[in-house]
C-alpha cells in the first residue's frame, strides 16, 4: 500500500473527526530533532568531570585547602623572610610570640619560616615521587596490557613479586645507601610506588580494549596507535590523575615515616615529616608549637589530596566510565 | 468486570464476591522529595484487579510502570514517597501502613518477581536455602520443612530434578531456570497477588514463552491476582485481562484487554501499536514512529506529558493536564482529544490504521512506499553476491591448554555456515542468545578471524587480504553496534566521532569532512547543532542514530547491524528502523541484520537465516520463512512471538520449543536441534541434515521438515 | 576447584622464588663486599678479599644465589656479623612478641572495622558515617608514629592511665599478661588498621546494597536488617578476604614504626637497629620474610574465598 505524504485512505475512520489532525505541520521538527536540552551543569568530556567534581563538597574543599597549602609555602616565605640557614641556639624553644608568631625551634629557626620551607619540599617530593611513579607505571601496565599473552603474565607476576615486599622496608634498605635530598628521595619512593599505578592502568587497558567503540576503531580500519593515542590514553588519563592524587599522598606519609626513621633530609634542608618528627622527640618537654602546626599542615595536606582524589574519581567515573 | 466498587461494599468484603477487588489503587501519588520540593514520580494512579485476575501494566522506560509495583510492595527507593491516594490490598489500606505489618505481608500474601539479572538471586547462598526463605519467614517451618516446600514448588514452576537442585547456586543456572526460582520463592507462601515485573524481558522468545506460560497456569492453579508489568505490547495483549497504560507517571489509557486493543482511544496507546512492527504488517509501509523521546521519570511539565509528541495535541493540552475519566470504568483515558470511537466489528487490522497515523505524525519520516527496496520476488539472483560466506567455522578454546596433548575443549560459536548476500539487499540473522549470529556477524566485518572456512567481499577472501589491503577494504564494511553508549567514545563529540572514519581512511580535506559530518546528521535526522555534543548529551534514540551515521559515513558495500534497536524503548525502535531503511533505499546499501527479534528482522530484512547453535538452519525470503516455515525451530521461534493483538494471542498454540539451548561446548550429534524437537527421531541424531531445496530461494536443514521439499 | 587451587599454588611459589631472587639482588647491589662491612673500613684489601672468598662472596652473582637458595632451604637466613648471631636465631628470639601483636591487633582491628564499615554503607550519608569517616581519613592521613605520639600524649601524659613505653618482657604473651603496658602500641596499630580497613567494608558493602538481591529479599518480607544480616553482610566480607592478605605489608610497615615509637623489642625494632647498623643480612632476611609470608597470606586468602564463595570454583 502506497501512502503519499499527507494523504489519507477514505476508509479510515479519521474522516470523521470532528477536529481533524493538521494535515500539515511545516512546524513540526523531524522525529529526532528535539535535542535534550544542553544541561548546563553536565557538559561533557572533562569539563564534565570539573563539574561533577564541583559538586563534591569534600573535593572542593580539599582543593582549596592544597590549593592554600602551596600558596602558603611558596608565596608566603616572599612577605614573611625568615633566616633559614644560620643557627641561633641562643634563641631556641622560644614559644610563639613576640618576632616568632609560632615560635622558634631547637636550632632557632622562626617554627613558621620553617614550616614554609619544609612544605615545599613535602610537596616537591610528593609530586615528583608520584609523577615518577605514575609515569613507570602507566607505560608497563598499558604494555602488559596491550600486549595480552605471555608478556602480560610475566609482566605482572614481576609487580606481584614487587608487591610482596614491603616498600617501606626496601625504600629504608636503599636509602641507607643514598643522601637524603629532595630529588634523591623522589627516585627511590617513586622507582619503588609504580606498582599499583601499572596494575589500575593494565586493568583499565584490559576493559576498554572490549569496549565497543575501540572495537569499532579497528573496524573503521583505524591503526593501533589511532586506537592508544586517542581512544585509550584520553579514557585511561581519568584514572591515571585519580590515582595520582593518592600516590602525593601516600609518598608525602612515606617521606614523613623516613624522616622519623632517621632517613629524611639532611639539615639545614628539611620537610614536614622530619620537622614533626623532630617535634615530637620534644613531647616531653611541653614545647607544642613545635608539633601541632606542622602536624596540622601535614595532616591537612594529605586528606585534602584524600578528599580531592576521592571525588576526582567519582566525577571520572560518573563522567567518563559511565555505561 | 470490576467495576468500581462503593467503599461501603470493600468494607464488608467477602472472598467469594468476584466484584471485590484484591486490589483498588486510588489517586495514588508518589514523589521524589528533596529538600522542601516534591518532584513528581507517578501522578494520580488508578487501578484495580479482581481475584484470579491479570492486570498488564505496560509503558515504555521512564513511564513509572515499574514504581507503581514497588509503591504496592511499599518498597519505592530512598526518598520516593507516597504523597496522596490509597492502595488497598484486600480491604487493608497500604498507603500508610507500618513497616513492620507491611513485612508480615511482603512475600506471603503480596509477592513480587523482578526482571532476570545476575545479582537477583544471592550468589552465595543455595538455592533452597533462598527459596525456602519466604516459608521460614512467613509459615514458621523449620529448615527442613521450609527446605521440602521449596522442592515442591521449584516442581510446580518446572524446574527438572528439583530436589538436587536445591544444593546448587545461581550461577550455575540458565538464565530461564533462574526466573523460575524467582517465580518459585513468590510462590512458596502463595500469595494472592503476585507483581511481575518484566518477568521475561532478559529471556529468549522461546524461553518467554515457557515463563509466560507457566504464570498462567500458577495463576490459575493458585487462584491468585497478578499484575504483568512489561513494555511489551505483545505480551500484554496474550497474557492479561486488563491493562493500564502509563506514560509519564500517569495511567493515560485502561480498559479490559480485547477492548483496548481494537477500540484504543488514548492516542500515546494508538501510536505506540502502530510503532511495533509485527509479523503480519505490511512490509511496504513504513512503520509509525512517535517523534521525540518518552520523558524522564520525574520530568513533569503542565498539560498532559505526550503533548509534545502527540499529533493531536491542541493548545488546550498544553495546558490543562487530562484527568483519567473515571465515568466508564469499563474504558477510561485521559485525553482532551481522544482517537474517535470506533465500533468493534468496524476496527480493521491496526496495520492499516498505521499507515494513516504514521503520515500525520511527522513529515520527515512519513510512509514513503519502500517498494523498491522489496523485490516482489526475489528476482535479483543474477546479481552477483557482495558477501559470501564459505563453510565459515570459529571456535574459541576453553581456556589456556596446560598439559600438550591433552585435548583443549572448544565453544562451538559458528559450525560452518555458507551464505550469499546480494547487493542492496538486506539479510536479517535471527536466532536465539548464543546461537552465533553475533560472531558471524563479527566475521563479516573482520573484526573476528574464522577458525576455518572464508568470508569473500566481492569474490576476494578477507583473510587472504594483506594488511594494509584489508584496512582500505574495511571502508566498504561497517559495523553497527546494538549498545549506543559503549559505541560511542564518551570523550569524542558527535562530529569528532563521525569524522573519524573519514580521517582513518583519508577522505577528503577537514573542510571536507565537516561538510560531510552535516549531510550525515542531515540524513539521519539530527540538527546540525548536534555536532558538538557529547554522547551522553543525547537521548538513546539519538545517539542510535548517530551510530548508524557513523557506519555510513564511508559510504560502504556492506552494513552489519547487531542488534540494532533492542536496547531502545518500543516508541523509538521504529524511528530507527524507519531510519535504516529509507538510508538504504538511498544508498543501496547491503544491510546484514542481527536480531533475537523476529518481528524486527520480519520488517526489515528481504530475506532471512535462522541460526540454532552455529548452524543455519533456514533460510529464504522473509514471506517463505514466516508464512511456511520448514524448520521445526524457525515455527517454534514464531509461535513464541507475543502478538500484540488480543484475538490472534488467545488463539495461539502453547510453545513448541520447550526446555533450554544445550552448550555450544558439546553440541548434539546429527541435528543440533534435535534435543527440543517435538519432531525427533532416531535419524535425527545420527545423520546431520543438509539444506534441502524448498521453492524459490527457500532453503532448510531439517529431516522432517513441516513442508515438502521440492525434489 | 582442586585445579584452581593448584594452579594458585604453582604462581604463588613461582612469586616466592621471585621474591627471594629480589631480595638476595637487592642485597647483593647494596653490599657487594661484606667483607669490608664486617671487617670496617681499617681492614687491609687483602683481609678483606680473603674474608670473601673464605664465604664464597666472590664467586659469580647466580653462583651465590643458588647456595642462598640452598641455604634457605634449610632455613638458614644469614649471618648477623654486627650480631654476631644466626639471623635465625635472632629472629626466634623476636618474631613471636611481633606476630603476637600484629595478630592480636589485626583482630580486633577487623572485629571494629567490620561492623562499622557494613554500619556505614547502610546508614550512608548519616550523621555517623560522616563522623566516622572523618575519623577514618585523619587516622589514615597521619604519620604512624605522630598517631603513636598522640595517644602516648593523651593516655599517658595527660591521663595517666597507661604507660608510654611497651613492656620489655621477653615472653611473647606480654601483650596478655600485661595488656595495661601494651594497650598504647594495641591501639595504635588497631587504629591504622581501622582506618585502612573499615573504608573498604564501606565501599564493598556499598556494592553489595545495590545489588538487586536486597530488594528481592525485602520483597520476601525481610526487614532491612534481616536482609542485611542474612545476606548482604557475608558476600560483603569476601573482598575483605583478599584485602587482609594484600595489606599485610602494610601493617607490617605500620608495626615497623609503632615497635620503634613504644620501644617494643620484636622484629621492627631489631630492623631499626640493623638499619643503624647498616646490618644488611638481617635487612633484607625481614623484608624476605615478611615477602614470603604475604604470598602465603594472598594464597591463603584465595584458598578461603574458594570456600566462601561458589562462584569461584568455576573459573
Amino acid at each position: 500500500m502506497i501512502v503519499e505524504d499527507n494523504a489519507m485512505p477514505a476508509s479510515t475512520p479519521e474522516n470523521s473527526l470532528p477536529e481533524p489532525a493538521p494535515a500539515t505541520r511545516p512546524e513540526a521538527p523531524p522525529a529526532a530533532a528535539l535535542l535534550p536540552k544542553p544541561d548546563p551543569r553536565s557538559p561533557g568530556g572533562w569539563r564534565g568531570v570539573a563539574h561533577s567534581f564541583a559538586e563534591s563538597k569534600l573535593g572542593l574543599i580539599g582543593a582549596a585547602i592544597l590549593l592554600l597549602a602551596v600558596g602558603f609555602c611558596y608565596l608566603g616565605p616572599l612577605f614573611y623572610r625568615t633566616d633559614q640557614l644560620s643557627v641561633d641556639v641562643l634563641n631556641s624553644f622560644l614559644p610563639p610570640g613576640g618576632g616568632y608568631p609560632l615560635g622558634t625551634d631547637d636550632q632557632g629557626f622562626d617554627v613558621l619560616g620553617r614550616i614554609m620551607l619544609g612544605g615545599q619540599a613535602s610537596l616537591e617530593i610528593g609530586l615528583l615521587a608520584a609523577l615518577i611513579a605514575t609515569v613507570i607505571g602507566t607505560l608497563y601496565g598499558a604494555i602488559a596490557g596491550l600486549a595480552g599473552g605471555v608478556l602480560d603474565s610475566v609482566m605482572m607476576r614481576i609487580v606481584d613479586i614487587l608487591m610482596s615486599v614491603p616498600f617501606l622496608f626496601i625504600v629504608l634498605i636503599v636509602a641507607t645507601r643514598f643522601s637524603s635530598t629532595v630529588l634523591s628521595l623522589s627516585l627511590v619512593l617513586g622507582l619503588f610506588a609504580w606498582l599499583m599505578p601499572a596494575r589500575l592502568v593494565r586493568g583499565e587497558v584490559l576493559v576498554l580494549r572490549t569496549r565497543e567503540f575501540v572495537i569499532a576503531v579497528k573496524g573503521m580500519g583505524g591503526s593501533r596507535w589511532r586506537t592508544i593515542s586517542r581512544h585509550l590514553v584520553p579514557n585511561a588519563l581519568g584514572v591515571i590523575v585519580v590515582n595520582v592524587t593518592f600516590q602525593v599522598a601516600d609518598a608525602i606519609l612515606a617521606v614523613a615515616t623516613l624522616g622519623f626513621l632517621g632517613f629524611g633530609l639532611y639539615f639545614p634542608q628539611t620537610d614536614w615529616g622530619g620537622q614533626l618528627s623532630g617535634g615530637v622527640s620534644h613531647l616531653l618537654d611541653g614545647y607544642w608549637w613545635l608539633i601541632y602546626p606542622v602536624a596540622i599542615c601535614l595532616i591537612g595536606v594529605v586528606m585534602a589530596l584524600n578528599f580531592v582524589g576521592d571525588a576526582l574519581r567519582d566525577a571520572v567515573d560518573v563522567r567518563l566510565r559511565r555505561r | 468486570m470490576p467495576p468500581t466498587t462503593p467503599p461501603a461494599v470493600a468494607v464488608a468484603r467477602t472472598r467469594e464476591n468476584t466484584v471485590d477487588p484484591v486490589l483498588e489503587v486510588t489517586s495514588l501519588s508518589a514523589g521524589l522529595v528533596k529538600g522542601s520540593t516534591v518532584q513528581p514520580i507517578l501522578t494520580d494512579v488508578n487501578l484495580q484487579l479482581g481475584a484470579g485476575q491479570t492486570l498488564g501494566i505496560v509503558g515504555e522506560s521512564g513511564s513509572g510502570k515499574s514504581m507503581t509495583g514497588l509503591a504496592v510492595m511499599g518498597l519505592l527507593p530512598k526518598g520516593v514517597t507516597v504523597t496522596g491516594g490509597s492502595i488497598r490490598f484486600r480491604g487493608t489500606e497500604l498507603a500508610d501502613l507500618a513497616e513492620a505489618d507491611y513485612c508480615r505481608l511482603r512475600g506471603k500474601d503480596i509477592a513480587m518477581v523482578f526482571q532476570d539479572s545476575l545479582t537477583a538471586l544471592n550468589p552465595t547462598r543455595t538455592i533452597g536455602r533462598q527459596v525456602a526463605e519466604p516459608a521460614e519467614l512467613h509459615l514458621g517451618l523449620g529448615r527442613a520443612a521450609a527446605l521440602s516446600r521449596a522442592t515442591e514448588l521449584l516442581g510446580l514452576v518446572g524446574v527438572p530434578r528439583p530436589a538436587e537442585r536445591l544444593a546448587a547456586y545461581p550461577h550455575e543456572l540458565s538464565g530461564g531456570l533462574r526466573q523460575r526460582v524467582m517465580i518459585a520463592m513468590a510462590l512458596v507462601c502463595e500469595p494472592s497477588l503476585l507483581i511481575a515485573d518484566e518477568p521475561t524481558t532478559a529471556l529468549d522468545v522461546t524461553i518467554q514463552a515457557q515463563i509466560l506460560e507457566l504464570l498462567d497456569d500458577l495463576r490459575g492453579q493458585l487462584g491468585m491476582a497478578m499484575m504483568l508489568i512489561t513494555h511489551d505490547m505483545g505480551v500484554v495483549a496474550g497474557h492479561t485481562e486488563r491493562v493500564g497504560v502509563m506514560y509519564g507517571g500517569s495511567i493515560v489509557e485502561t480498559a479490559d484487554t480485547a477492548r483496548l486493543f481494537q477500540r484504543t482511544r488514548h492516542p500515546y496507546t494508538a501510536a505506540l501499536l502502530g510503532s511495533i512492527p509485527r509479523l503480519d504488517s505490511d512490509r511496504s509501509v513504513e512503520l509509525d514512529s512517535i517523534p521525540g523521546a518518552p520523558p524522564e521519570l520525574g520530568d513533569h511539565r503542565v498539560g498532559c506529558s505526550f503533548a509534545d509528541r502527540c499529533t493531536r495535541a491542541q493548545p488546550r493540552c498544553r495546558e490543562q493536564t487530562p484527568e483519567l475519566d473515571l465515568a466508564d470504568p469499563e474504558h477510561a483515558f485521559a485525553c482532551w482529544n481522544p482517537e474517535p470511537e470506533t465500533a468493534p466489528a468496524a476496527a480493521g487490522p491496526v496495520p492499516i490504521e498505521l499507515s494513516v497515523r504514521t503520515d500525520a505524525s511527522a513529515p520527515l519520516v512519513s510512509s514513503v512506499p519502500a517498494a523498491s527496496s522489496v523485490p516482489a520476488a526475489w528476482s535479483v539472483t543474477s546479481s552477483p553476491p557482495v558477501i559470501e560466506l564459505r563453510e565459515l567455522r570459529k571456535e574459541y578454546p576453553l581456556g589456556r591448554r596446560l598439559l600438550p596433548g591433552r585435548e583443549v575443549r572448544t565453544v562451538k560459536a559458528v559450525s560452518g555456515v555458507s551464505l550469499q548476500v546480494r547487493a542492496g539487499e538486506t539479510f536479517g540473522l535471527v536466532g536465539e542468545s548464543g546461537c552465533g549470529k553475533s560472531t558471524l556477524g563479527r566475521m563479516v566485518v573482520a573484526l573476528e578471524d574464522a577458525s576455518a572456512g572464508a568470508v569473500l567481499l566481492e569474490g576476494s577472501d578477507l583473510s587472504r587480504m594483506s594488511r594494509t589491503e584489508l584496512r582500505r577494504r574495511r571502508r566498504d564494511l561497517q559495523l553497527m553496534f546494538q549498545d549506543s553508549f559503549d559505541s560511542l567514545d564518551p570523550h569524542l563529540t558527535v562530529s569528532e566521532s563521525l569524522a573519524e572514519p573519514l580521517e582513518i581512511q583519508r577522505q577528503g580535506s577537514a573542510a571536507d569532512r565537516t561538510e560531510r559530518v552535516g549531510q550525515l546528521l542531515d540524513e539521519i535526522g539530527l540538527p546540525r547543532s548536534a555536532a558538538s555534543r557529547y554522547p551522553h548529551e543525547l537521548s538513546g534514540g539519538q545517539r542510535q542514530r548517530v551510530g548508524l551515521a557513523r557506519a555510513l559515513a564511508l559510504n560502504p558495500k556492506v552494513i552489519v547491524a547487531d542488534e540494532p534497536v533492542s536496547a531502545l524503548d518500543v516508541s523509538i525502535r521504529s524511528q530507527i528502523l524507519n531510519l535504516m531503511r529509507r538510508t538504504q533505499r538511498e544508498h543501496g546499501t547491503t544491510y546484514i541484520v542481527i536480531s533475537h527479534d523476529l518481528t524486527v528482522v520480519r520488517y526489515i530484512a528481504d530475506r532471512i537465516g535462522v541460526m540454532y547453535l552455529g548452524v543455519l538452519v533456514e533460510t529464504g525470503t522473509s514471506d517463505e520463512v514466516y508464512d511456511t516455515p520448514a524448520h521445526p525451530y524457525t515455527a517454534g521461534l514464531i509461535a513464541a512471538i507475543p502478538v500484540p493483538d488480543p484475538r490472534v494471542a488467545r488463539e495461539k498454540e502453547r510453545a513448541l520449543v520447550r526446555g533450554e539451548l544445550p552448550s555450544p561446548v558439546d553440541p548434539p550429534s546429527g541435528c543440533r536441534f534435535r534435543t527440543r524437537c517435538p519432531l525427533a527421531q532416531d535419524r535425527c541424531a545420527e545423520v546431520e541434515p543438509p539444506l534441502r531445496e524448498f521453492g524459490g530461494t527457500h532453503q532448510a536443514a531439517c529431516h522432517f521438515p513441516l513442508i515438502d521439499p521440492v525434489a | 576447584m582442586g585445579s584452581y587451587v593448584l594452579k594458585r599454588l604453582g604462581t604463588s611459589l613461582v612469586v616466592i622464588l621471585g621474591v627471594t631472587f629480589v631480595s638476595f639482588a637487592l642485597l647483593h647491589i647494596i653490599s657487594p663486599s661484606p667483607g669490608r662491612t664486617v671487617l670496617g673500613l681499617e681492614a687491609s684489601p687483602e683481609a678483606v678479599a680473603a674474608f670473601n672468598t673464605e664465604n664464597g662472596y666472590d664467586r659469580p652473582f647466580l653462583l651465590q644465589y643458588g647456595s642462598y637458595l640452598w641455604k634457605l632451604l634449610h632455613f638458614d637466613l644469614g649471618y648477623s656479623y654486627k650480631l654476631n648471631q644466626s639471623v635465625v636465631d635472632l629472629f626466634g628470639q623476636n618474631a613471636g612478641r611481633t606476630a603476637v601483636l600484629v595478630s592480636v591487633s589485626l583482630i580486633i582491628a577487623l572485629f571494629i572495622a567490620v561492623p562499622l564499615g557494613i554500619a556505614q554503607a547502610v546508614k550512608r550519608n548519616s550523621i555517623m558515617d560522616y563522623t566516622v569517616t572523618t575519623v577514618a581519613f585523619t587516622t589514615y592521613a597521619m604519620p604512624s608514629f605522630f598517631l603513636g605520639m598522640v595517644l602516648i600524649e593523651v593516655f599517658s601524659l595527660r591521663l595517666g592511665i597507661f604507660p608510654a613505653q611497651a613492656s620489655q618482657s621477653t615472653s611473647p604473651w606480654v601483650v596478655f599478661t600485661d595488656p595495661v603496658s601494651m594497650a598504647l602500641p594495641v591501639l595504635s596499630l588497631v587504629a591504622i588498621t581501622v582506618a585502612l580497613y573499615s573504608r573498604y567494608q564501606r565501599s564493598a558493602a556499598l556494592d553489595e546494597l545495590v545489588a538487586d538481591y536486597v530488594r528481592v529479599g525485602r520483597a520476601k518480607g525481610l526487614t532491612m536488617n534481616q536482609v542485611v544480616r542474612r545476606h548482604v553482610v557475608r558476600n560483603a566480607l569476601l573482598p575483605l578476604i583478599s584485602l587482609i592478605g594484600m595489606t599485610l605489608p602494610l601493617v607490617l610497615a605500620g608495626n615497623l614504626v609503632i615497635e620503634q615509637v613504644f620501644n617494643y623489642p620484636g622484629l621492627g625494632l631489631l630492623f631499626y637497629k640493623s638499619l643503624e647498623s647498616q646490618d644488611y643480612p638481617v635487612l633484607l632476611a625481614y623484608a624476605l620474610v615478611t615477602g614470603v609470608l604475604t604470598v602465603i597470606g594472598n594464597f591463603a586468602a584465595d584458598v578461603a574465598l574458594t570456600f566462601a564463595d561458589p562462584r569461584i570454583k568455576l573459573r
